[in-house]
């Protein structure tokens, strides 16, 4: 333990020459750039830093590259608070909340949570990664193709209940996104689906251009039809994050940090999936749960904390197992390979003071975006300032621009203007947008892990339901849908109202 | 308008043109030598795009990345990766086959390039619509196994597979993958029966490899050498004619009783159709300087890749044989395509 500590102090101490701080203080800057900029992800902002490290010493090179990834999935919700366009997938749950916070005029104190959430996010996935490595990296193994089926029917279920009034709607829209993610070709024997002959959509619909319309493009169609003044600053923002809103939502950080570093641990679901769980687990949780998608803090605390906490937790398996928790991560795994340091089972043998290191570069990271996070955030409030017939086009031309660049199809802007104008019309009838997000998400990871099952299990559908894991979560899918039944819930009332009689 | 009027117009028209148009016609073939000249002189005189059809961050897009940096600095213009990800690369690949032959836009692919045509409709042929340029880097596979697993070596994996038909589940990382495709060459060599259960990226069926829910997985060395040297798989066999420096104690799939057998991922630079002569011999001849470097082969060797140095005539062959080949393996395996 104290041999631990020492060395963390060594690892601390070894970056504290102006030329890393600088490199920090950059890294921590271009990452929550790349962020904030809807097309540009982290996965590409840590791909682009990857090439221009490639000559600097192995550990100055991963310190600029995990203080972009933190960065941008930090920057992410500075978009998602101030346009409704999350910068990266990992903040489209923060656009529920904070965009609705900012139209209330506390854009500002929204940003303030995010940074506290992120911040506290991203140091209790830390204190996981320093001190339960080993032990944790083999929780990644216990999860195979069935237990991934479920946990994303979970997901797009719990999605279903998250934001709107009437779950039954919330689950059409789950579904619709399930539909979505099932065009294109498939992705085990690349069979074309619902392509009509068209190899653009064979492609499929990406993630991006759909959440940037679905969210950015729908809040433009609406703010044209509205005829609303620019916000006003409340007289009770502030930038400055407030103690008591982590001191109030202690519980919703300390569940969101668990949620999100566990999703990160995970390889094949990262930081959208974890702001996604950790959300719907707050509002579960909630004294309020009406007011998530209306302002709700403790909404948008869990969203950022999840997200943030995923990202040292999508690391844990890359230093123990070799095999990335997320994309970013994955990237970042192989920078690490291409400056020699070869992550997985022997890490600890090998390089011993390595995951210290790792721990260190968080830290200074987390550093990064608490400067920034207190400093950027009142030029950027100007934004709301800025009257319609001036900002729309801008966001106009951002979703555009941001849709094309994630892989320079003009089809990418098509799918993102189609998005729009579909989650415009579902939010006019009253259909929440994120399950059908969600269900984008999801859906590859449903079907394959359906589809690999099935082929593992010779077309047996008993581990599905057999396995442990496998049976909790199904279990409690079943007690989900139940709950929300007219039926079921009279039967509860009256039960209620029979006792009390 | 009288007549006369026209007839002068015509006149004043023809006069310019009679003084303008020779003067045009000494100056095109200048114009033309010129632009051909500063062709010749100063490709590149502006930045390069080079394709990745893959998202950023994959292990083809690391190294295009790097082929990238090291043009750029040899050649002195910027090269703008770009990642045009979609359709099992062809998309990516399309843009390049009809983009113009002038040398600033290429095309960094890797092996699925050869074996797609077998697979999926392309709406390209990959020799007509590409000029091959260089093969860059092999990428040896391992196979690994479960460590609970009986087998020991190659031999023993056979027979287990004989003993138990039906009982052995391999992972592939996507499906026409070197690693998919090198799986089928030993099923059908050995006559077994190995059920395939496709993964999309490695990650995932690593998890299921170590965790025991899949007996085997094939990868480049790159990926699997990290599990196997700390013991969390087992290493069965490397896939290339000769062991491997990195792992001097795993013998070879050719030494374990199938002799001739090889097989690799492998990696290359295309251009669209017709470049022109000097420039495919520009840029062949900076890929193998790179190539050449010692920091970039020891490099290379950490990474398990074999750099392959050569002509791109030697590419163009390489590419042929390897492609009649895939399209054997997936005949005989009766991998559905298309």
């Amino acid at each position: 333990m104290f041999d631990g500590l020492i060395a963390f102090g060594h690892s601390l101490v070894s970056f504290l020459d102006p030329f890393s701080i600088g490199l920090i203080l950059v890294s921590s800057l271009v990452g929550v750039i790349i962020g904030a900029l809807p097309g540009l992800t982290a996965t590409m902002g840590v791909a682009l830093m990857t090439t221009l490290t490639i000559k600097m010493p192995s550990n100055q090179a991963l310190l600029v590259l995990i203080c972009t990834y933190v960065g941008a999935i930090y920057g992410g919700s500075r978009s998602a608070i101030l346009l409704n366009i999350p910068g990266t997938p990992a903040s489209a749950a923060s656009c529920l909340d904070g965009h609705a916070l900012a139209k209330q005029g506390l854009a500002g104190r929204a940003m303030g949570i995010a940074t506290s959430g992120s911040v506290l996010g991203t140091l209790i996935g830390m204190f996981f990664l320093a001190l339960f490595t080993p032990v944790l990296g083999d929780l990644a193994l216990k999860f195979g193709a069935y237990e991934f089926f479920w946990l994303a029917v979970f997901g797009v279920i719990i999605a279903g209940t998250l934001t709107g009034g009437d779950p039954l709607k919330g689950w059409i829209a789950g579904l619709v996104g399930i539909f979505c993610a099932a065009v294109g070709q498939e992705g085990i024997y690349a069979y074309d689906r619902f392509t009509f002959g068209s190899r653009d959509l064979a492609g499929g619909f990406n993630l991006v251009p759909a959440l940037v319309g679905a969210f950015g493009f729908a809040e433009l169609l609406m703010a044209v039809r509205e005829k609303a003044a620019p916000v006003k600053i409340s007289p009770f923002d502030s930038v400055i994050p407030k103690l008591v809103d982590v001191t109030k939502y202690w519980k919703t950080i300390l569940r969101s940090g668990l949620i999100g570093t566990f999703i990160g641990i995970l390889p094949g679901v990262g930081e959208d999936v974890a702001a996604w769980s950790s959300y719907a687990a707050a509002k579960r949780a909630s004294k309020e749960p009406e007011k998530f998608g209306k302002g709700s803090i403790d909404g948008l605390m869990a969203a950022e904390t999840g997200d943030n906490a995923c990202v040292p937790g999508a690391i844990i398996p890359v230093l123990t197992l070799g095999i990335p928790g997320s994309a970013p991560a994955a990237v970042l795994m192989a920078a690490m390979l291409i400056h020699g340091v070869r992550p997985g089972p022997m890490i600890m043998t090998e390089a011993p003071t390595f995951v210290y290191d790792v721990v260190a570069m968080m830290m200074y990271a987390t550093l990064g975006i608490l400067l920034y996070g207190l400093t950027l955030t009142k030029v950027l409030i100007k934004v709301l300032m800025v009257p319609k017939p001036v900002i729309l086009p801008i966001i106009f031309v951002l979703c555009v621009v941001g849709s094309f660049a994630i892989s320079s199809r003009l089809f990418d802007v098509w799918v993102m203007l189609g998005f729009g104008v579909i989650g415009y019309v579902l939010r006019r009838l009253g259909y929440p947008i994120a399950p059908l997000v969600l269900g984008i998400v999801l859906g590859d990871l449903m079907e394959k892990g359906l589809r690999r099952g099935l082929v593992l299990s010779d077309g047996s559908l008993l581990p599905f339901f057999m396995r442990p894991i496998s049976a909790v979560l199904w279990i409690a899918i079943v007690v989900v849908i139940l709950m929300k039944l007219p039926a079921v819930q009279r039967l509860f009332q009256r039960g209620t109202a029979a006792r009390t009689d | 308008m009288h007549i006369t009027d026209v007839v002068n117009r015509a006149r004043i028209l023809e006069n310019a043109m009679n003084r303008w148009l020779p003067a045009l016609a000494r100056l095109i073939p200048i114009a033309v030598l010129a632009a051909a000249a500063t062709a010749q002189a100063a490709y590149p005189d502006r930045p390069i795009k080079l394709v990745i059809p893959f998202p950023a961050g994959g292990p083809t897009d690391a190294l295009g990345r790097q082929l990238a940096q090291s043009l750029s600095t040899s050649l002195g213009q910027s090269i703008v990766v770009e990642n045009k990800a979609g359709g099992n690369s062809a998309i990516g690949s399309d843009a390049v086959a009809k983009a113009a032959p002038d040398g600033y836009t290429l095309l960094f692919n890797a092996s699925l390039f050869a074996t797609n045509p077998h697979l999926v409709k392309l709406p390209y042929d990959i020799y007509k619509d590409f000029t091959p340029i260089a093969l860059i880097a092999k990428a040896p596979l391992l196979i690994a196994v479960n460590n609970d697993l009986p087998a020991k070596n190659v031999a023993e994996l056979i027979a287990y597979a004989k003993a138990n038909p039906g009982k052995l589940n391999f992972g592939i990382g996507s499906n026409g993958s070197a690693g998919h495709l090198a799986q089928e060459l030993l099923r059908s060599n050995a006559g077994v029966d190995i059920q395939m259960i496709p993964y999309k990226g490695s990650a995932p069926a690593y998890a299921d490899l170590i965790g025991g829910r899949i007996q085997g997985f094939t990868d480049p060395v790159l990926g699997a050498i990290g599990q196997v040297q700390g013991g969390k798989v087992r290493a069965l066999a490397v896939t290339s004619a000769k062991r491997l420096s990195a792992l001097p104690s795993v013998p070879t799939v050719a030494e374990s009783g199938m002799p001739g057998f090889e097989y690799h991922s492998w990696y290359g630079l295309w251009g669209p159709p017709n470049l022109p002569p000097e420039i495919l011999q520009k840029l062949n001849a900076e890929v193998n300087r790179w190539l050449a470097q010692p920091d970039v082969k020891t490099q290379f060797e950490k990474l398990g890749y074999e750099a392959q140095p050569g002509t791109p005539t030697e590419f163009d062959k390489f590419v042929r044989d390897n492609s009649q080949r895939d399209a054997k393996i997936i005949k005989d395996a009766g991998i559905k395509a298309e």
